[in-house]
């Protein structure tokens, strides 16, 4: 399958010149060869659940040992920064 | 003996001996920073009126008996992509090239909170997506005593590899991300280097724990109970970490492998057939993660913004085009295609199934085996790391695709060029690898 790299590229809200695009063109047959592996992903892990979660690769299993001291979601919930009036943006600095 | 090349713990017996200020350190550090910078371009902005006002506070509380830790006073540089509160922080990017942060990151907090002295702040690729190599250049080259930076895909500890200092990448979560420039958030990671294990472990006895604002870290204990046992202990060299690798690494890994069993620890086999997939999968996900982070760079609440636009569809093209380097649009785009309803289930989804099928056969390997030993890089030493996504480096990767700790230890010259070696273990036990390399170099004093 052919990606359209034009549309991808106004899609993520960048211009590219025509040489971008033709090295970007480059850049995404290679990937795109590159993960021709997955075809030989065993079957049992190739299920792919409907919402992978990216952070599942490092975050603790259910079986690990927590210390008691890694907050949980009610304790995030309840530290979480307070909306300013305009309800907007958080009042506290954005990290970048 | 010239002050800027003992190692931190060195400068700390000096300084508490009041044979030595931190005044006098920071002004050395400085003296040399201004002799080396042209060479080596390894700071991007160099904190000398501030580090010269906080080693003067240092002293003083020392004076009085007030000392916060035992680096109290000792000077360190800050990565730039990591935030400083007032001192500007560039990613190396035009995208943020004035950029002051109004706040610091959790570990530069704990730094100051500690009593280090933030000399400067330190080159890298673009938003760290090739290389930390300025801040172990300035370690390498006596320009500071430690060095905080970050490792996504292995950048801090292929840079401390190829520039002979220490490079620790702390288990995924040991030290909290907030306000460490979000690049690929699943793999970024704040790490250390040094020119010694010993000030490794101090530097992370002080930025290590769980952080409320960051929702992925954890607590972990750097010192394991008693004197570790190593008869107990085992370890091993997967010959697929080894791929591309020159006969000095070979050797430099044996030569540790040698070590190892002289401290009583018994060889296994190790073969690791998942990482066949972990190049594939370390990109698309990289890039996709990359690709979400950066999208809230467009010209409007901070940053650099283009000249020229005419309405807001333009401004953020014409922003996002100029502001971003070739590298990083390079990954914005394989990200987002891999994000695409195209190409998710056959890219994004597949990467994650690859990833989570490394992770269970690290998992498991480490359940039984205590550390991996490998090259820091498979590929031969004095290969110039172009910072290109497809060159990422196979023996640098299991660690942040399972959240592994992975400390790069000094190996010698490959041609001439430094090299490393990597020792790596399961999550939650940094202690341990360090533990160990304490042991294998505890007879060799920092550089």
């Amino acid at each position: 399958m052919q990606m359209d790299i034009k549309k991808i590229a106004r899609s993520l809200r960048i211009r590219l010149s025509d040489a971008e695009i033709a090295e970007f063109e480059k850049d995404f047959a290679r990937l795109d060869e590159l993960s021709g592996i997955f075809a030989d992903l065993p079957s049992y892990i190739s299920n792919i659940p409907e919402n992978p979660d990216s952070f599942s690769g490092a975050a603790l299993r259910p079986d690990e040992p927590n210390d008691g001291q890694t907050m949980g979601r009610d304790e995030l919930l309840a530290n979480a920064p307070k909306l300013s009036k305009d309800k907007t943006m958080a009042a506290v600095p954005r990290t970048v | 003996m010239d002050i800027t090349r003992m190692t931190a713990a060195a400068l700390s017996k000096e300084l508490a001996s009041g044979r030595l200020s931190s005044v006098e350190l920071v002004s050395a550090e400085l003296q040399r920073i201004a002799d080396k910078n042209g060479e080596t371009n390894a700071f991007i902005t160099v904190c000398a009126d501030e580090s010269l006002k906080a080693a003067g506070e240092a002293d003083r509380r020392r004076a009085d008996g007030r000392v916060l830790s035992y680096l109290d006073g000792i000077p360190i540089a800050v990565s730039d992509n990591i935030m400083t509160k007032g001192v500007k922080t560039t990613c190396a990017s035009k995208m943020l090239q004035d950029f002051i942060p109004p706040y610091d990151a959790a570990a530069v907090e704990k730094l100051k909170s500690a009593g280090l002295v933030i000399i400067g702040k330190t080159n890298l690729d673009e938003f760290a997506m090739g290389s930390s190599s300025e801040a172990a250049a300035a370690a390498a080259d006596f320009m500071t005593p430690l060095a905080l930076g970050s490792d996504t895909g292995g950048s801090l500890r292929q840079s401390a590899g190829l520039c002979g200092v220490y490079g620790f990448r702390p288990t995924y979560g040991a030290v909290s991300r907030y306000g460490l420039a979000a690049a690929a958030s699943s793999m970024d990671t704040v790490g250390v280097m040094a020119r010694s294990v010993r000030d490794i472990r101090l530097l992370c006895d002080i930025i290590y724990g769980g952080d409320i604002r960051d929702a992925s870290s954890i607590n972990i204990k750097l010192t394991e109970g008693g004197k570790p046992d190593f008869s107990s202990m085992s370890f091993a060299l997967p010959d697929e970490l080894f791929a591309n690798a020159g006969k000095n690494a070979i050797s430099a890994a044996e030569e540790t492998a040698a070590k190892l069993a002289a401290l009583g620890m018994t060889r296994k086999t190790l073969c690791l057939s998942s990482l066949k997939y972990a190049p594939a999968a370390y990109i698309i996900i990289s890039c996709a993660e990359a690709a979400s982070n950066l999208a809230r760079f467009d010209g409007v609440g901070y940053g650099y913004r283009s000249e020229e636009y005419d309405g807001i569809n333009e401004l953020f093209e014409n922003t996002r085009g100029e502001g971003f380097g070739q590298e990083v649009k390079q990954r914005i785009l394989l990200g987002g295609c891999a994000l695409s309803a195209d190409f998710k289930e056959k890219w994004f989804f597949k990467a994650n199934a690859a990833r989570a099928l490394i992770k269970a056969e690290l998992d498991e390997a480490l359940s039984d085996i205590d550390i991996i030993v490998s090259p820091t890089s498979a590929n031969p030493a004095g290969n110039k790391t172009s910072g290109n996504i497809f060159d990422t480096d196979i023996a640098l990767i299991p660690a942040p695709l399972a959240g592994l700790p992975a400390l790069s230890i000094p190996a010698g010259l490959c041609g001439g060029i430094p090299t490393g070696i990597q020792l790596t273990s399961a999550r939650r036990r940094d202690g341990l690898v360090l533990n160990i390399a304490e042991r294998l170099f505890e007879t060799e004093a920092g550089r």
